[in-house]
């Protein structure tokens, strides 16, 4: 009798599939953590894509079959797709002095898949009278306070301009389980005291698989 | 018979296209839509991943050969890969390239297939010509059934306004985001930048300048979609 079939019988008797020699391969018993194959389901199970056959096992044997294939087909279609978060906001007037932060976007929480975000935001302002502004990329996880993401471009502007920032921050690691957002900071930069008048903020966040087969979970 | 029995003792006898009792999942009579992995079967037709095993079957307990799985990563990896449209343009001041409404590099032309969701940026340099002064104010616009008109698709994004106005020989540049868009398959899409300025500074409105436009096509991420949603109906 072949393993393959000695564990179709297993499992049609109830009995649970025969563990591995070794220590088991990302939890799974049944799968050696020596096997050469161990980093392909350790990858698949640190994303999500596969859940095991029975708790603790993989199964590593049995044939899959095409409604097995499509959920693990979307699962790994639902890893490899970003995740995108966008937020814009306007507004009549913004002082410098403040730190205020605009554009923040809703935090993506609850992955499990290590992730990495790239962030891009655009900031235009009029001013009144001289002046100059920076503006950062800041992130919160959990809730937590903003913490600066990336060094400050800046511009000045004269009486009766429009001030103009666009800044990034690419390839941010985001842990597995956290809850994590970002925005813009706007500071004063570069002289003047005037506030800024009418104001339009944009900000993008793409949330990236990250690949390799090692990873924080 | 439950499906674990068919899948793992009986696979010869299962193999052969079945019926399931209750509606089927997807178009497919062997799969029922109440089955837990229906959504998985769903999201692969949708993506042209499957397109079952012959007439309204997808034959569930069937086991995947070498060779199949090859067409199925083939095709997996179709429906993954990021679709770029992008346009970078130079012009010279002429032909009032700046009046208020002009669209300015055009990103080409994209029909999706697949449930995908399209965003990017755009960025515009301006330099008026002599004796001119323009204001500089875009937006990201996008067509729809290939069409001529373009909608607003973001918010706009100012350098210069009226009183304000960027005079000769200073350049003036400005980017824009376009908000993530959910694209419907089987509708014709163009991306372009769009410029709004205020004309009240300028009699006339000749600039030199380049612009571009980015933007990125990609799967839609949720197991359900307005295609999917459709797929559920009758039949």
């Amino acid at each position: 009798m072949t393993r393959v079939h000695a564990l179709a019988l297993a499992a049609v008797l109830g009995a649970a599939p025969a563990p591995a020699a070794g220590a088991p391969c990302a939890g799974f018993a049944d799968v050696d953590s020596a096997d050469v194959f161990c980093p392909s389901v350790e990858w698949m199970k640190n994303r999500a894509v596969t859940t095991g056959c029975t708790p603790g096992f993989y199964c590593p044997d049995p044939d899959v079959s095409r409604l097995a294939m499509a959920a693990f087909m979307q699962r790994l279609g639902r890893t490899l797709s970003p995740l995108l978060r966008y937020a814009e906001g306007a507004g009549a007037s913004l002082d410098p002095d403040a730190g205020d932060v605009v554009c923040a976007t809703t935090a993506v929480a609850g992955e499990t898949y290590p992730r990495s975000a790239s962030v891009r935001g655009i900031l235009s302002a009029s001013v009144a009278a001289s002046a100059g502004i920076a503006v950062h990329v800041v992130e919160a996880v959990d809730g937590g306070p903003w913490s600066v993401r990336n060094a400050q471009p800046a511009t000045v502007g004269g009486a009766n301009r429009w001030l103009n920032v666009s800044t990034g921050k690419g390839a941010v690691p985001v842990a597995p389980g956290t809850a994590t957002q970002y925005g813009l900071r706007v500071t004063r930069h570069g002289g003047g005291t005037a506030n800024l008048g009418a104001w339009t903020c944009q900000l993008e966040a793409v949330y990236a698989s990250r690949t390799g087969s090692a990873s924080p979970f | 018979m439950p499906r674990f029995l068919c899948t793992l003792a009986v696979a010869l006898a299962c193999a052969l296209p079945g019926v399931a009792a209750a509606a089927p999942c997807a178009g497919f009579a062997d799969v029922e839509d109440s089955d837990p992995f229906c959504p998985s079967v769903e999201w692969m037709k949708n993506r042209a991943v499957t397109t079952g095993c012959g007439g309204p079957s997808y034959c569930p307990a069937a086991a995947v050969s070498r060779l199949q799985m090859a067409a199925f990563l083939n095709r997996f990896a179709n429906a993954l890969t990021p679709v770029y449209l992008g346009s970078n343009v130079s012009w010279s001041a002429v032909n009032d390239n700046l009046t208020p409404g002009v669209i300015a590099c055009p990103a080409g032309s994209y029909t999706p297939a697949f449930v995908g969701r399209a965003h990017g940026v755009a960025m515009i340099s301006a330099t008026p010509a002599a004796n001119d002064a323009v204001d500089v104010a875009v937006e990201f616009a996008v067509s729809t059934d290939n069409g001529v008109t373009y909608l607003a698709a973001s918010p706009r994004q100012t350098v210069t306004s009226s009183g304000g106005a960027v005079s000769t020989g200073r350049t003036a540049s400005v980017a824009v985001l376009m908000p993530p868009t959910d694209l419907v398959p089987g509708t014709g899409y163009r991306f372009a930048l769009r410029i709004i300025r205020a004309a009240a500074s300028a009699t006339t409105a000749d600039a030199s300048g380049v612009c571009q436009v980015h933007v990125l096509i990609e799967n839609r991420n949720p197991a359900t979609s307005p295609l999917e949603v459709a797929a559920r109906g009758p039949g």
